[in-house]
């Protein structure tokens, strides 16, 4: 793989990958590279026909679905072809698993309703978009949400 | 209620109240009530019969123990002679009704996929032509999300617990969708889009239904369909 940059003064920054397949160690790089820019990556979803690439700041949770993973954004449903488990392994840290099904992005999480028998509530900020974290994520979930309230 | 199932209850119904005015006259009706069972029991019998047939014609095979349970009840003497020990009481009427509920309760939380397997249907959004998607939940907390871009029909269960519906991409609705519900002592509430209306054909057994006060005559439609037993289905406007 070769590694190559442009200084362009009048050009917009961006950092493209290209590869011949997506595989393990491209995921990982990717990982990197979006944490090295501080999460401002953005993600290709689908809808229909239609192709949209959407900031990682701007995706409130990931959903699983029989064969596909939903992305939701505050008005919006997209689709992505990646798994909840690559997602996590290429989207900033501050994306934490809640539950088998679901990947919530912590920094936009408005409120937790705490549930100690049971999922607690998640709401989202500027939408009335909900889901629920299980009782075994809800942990990691606080712990994230504090990480990412000290590095502002 | 399906049409189906209320024809074939309805007929039951009407024999065994027939068959109950004809044994009070006194009429002999052969073998079931000369040296034979009492007509009462056996029509408890042959409705509980019934509702076994139905749970396996339904799939619903964690519901089988409670037919199963006063089928028990019912015929208890008659099992007593047939095991050998007539005049005995085998089980007491709690201890057997415990069963039912601990076998019912252990088959719905060992089993939830069976009842999502019952439907046969899958849950991707985007495939209308393959017929209605259908979910299911459990004494638990549960967030479904629509994608109108392909929405005809999509089916609910809700047992005991707690199930709520949005809908997504509604700008590519326009009408003809069909939101079946099924609640049995669950909450299920329905977020519409302020510029829907809806049109609700629900059964509701000792429940509560409620939809929008508003009255709105203009808008594309939602039709809700379905039963709710001993719960609580809402259908309120989206941010309320």
């Amino acid at each position: 793989m070769r590694l190559r940059t442009e200084i362009d003064e009048n050009g917009e920054e961006e950092i493209v990958i290209r590869a011949r397949v997506c595989d393990e160690s491209l995921m990982r790089l990717q990982a990197a590279v979006a944490r090295a820019i501080g999460g401002r990556s953005e993600l290709r979803l689908t809808l229909g026909n239609n192709e949209y690439f959407v900031p990682s700041t701007e995706i409130l949770f990931f959903e699983t679905m029989e064969e596909r993973t939903a992305a939701h954004l505050p008005e919006k449903m997209l689709y992505t072809d990646y798994r909840l488990y690559e997602l996590e392994k290429i989207l900033p840290d501050s994306f934490v698993r809640v539950s088998k099904s679901c990947l919530v992005n912590s920094a936009a999480v408005l409120s937790i309703a705490r549930n100690l028998t049971g999922a607690s509530e998640l709401r989202f900020r500027g939408c009335g978009k909900k889901t629920y974290v299980s009782r075994k994520y809800y942990k990691d979930l606080i712990e994230r949400i504090e990480e990412m309230r000290l590095k502002k | 209620m399906k049409k189906e199932t209320s024809i074939f209850w309805g007929v039951t119904f009407i024999c065994a109240a027939l068959l109950l005015i004809v044994n009070a006259f006194g009429i002999g009706m052969g073998f079931l009530d000369v040296n034979g069972l009492p007509v009462f029991r056996i029509i408890l019998g042959i409705l509980c019969v019934a509702g076994l047939v139905m749970c396996f014609v339904k799939k619903k095979f964690y519901r089988i123990f409670i037919p199963i349970g006063f089928l028990f009840i019912i015929f208890e003497e008659e099992l007593a002679v047939w095991i050998g020990q007539p005049g005995k009481d085998l089980y007491s009427f709690w201890l057997i009704a415990l069963c039912v509920l601990l076998l019912t309760v252990g088959i719905m939380l060992l089993f939830p996929g069976q009842r999502k397997k019952a439907f046969e249907k899958s849950v991707v959004v985007g495939t209308g032509d393959q017929g209605p998607n259908s979910h299911s939940s459990s004494m638990s907390y549960r967030t479904l999300y629509i994608d109108c871009t392909d929405f005809v029909k999509e089916e609910i269960e809700n047992n005991m617990g707690s199930f709520e519906v949005f809908f997504q991409n509604t700008e590519a609705y326009h009408g003809g969708g069909e939101l079946n519900i099924e609640n049995n002592m669950g909450s299920v509430v329905v977020h519409l889009p302020d510029t829907w209306r809806v049109e609700t054909d629900m059964e509701t057994n000792l429940a509560q239904t409620s939809v929008p006060d508003d009255l709105q005559t203009v808008g594309t439609t939602l039709r809700v369909t379905g039963e709710n037993n001993l719960g609580s289905v809402k259908i309120i406007r989206d941010g309320k």
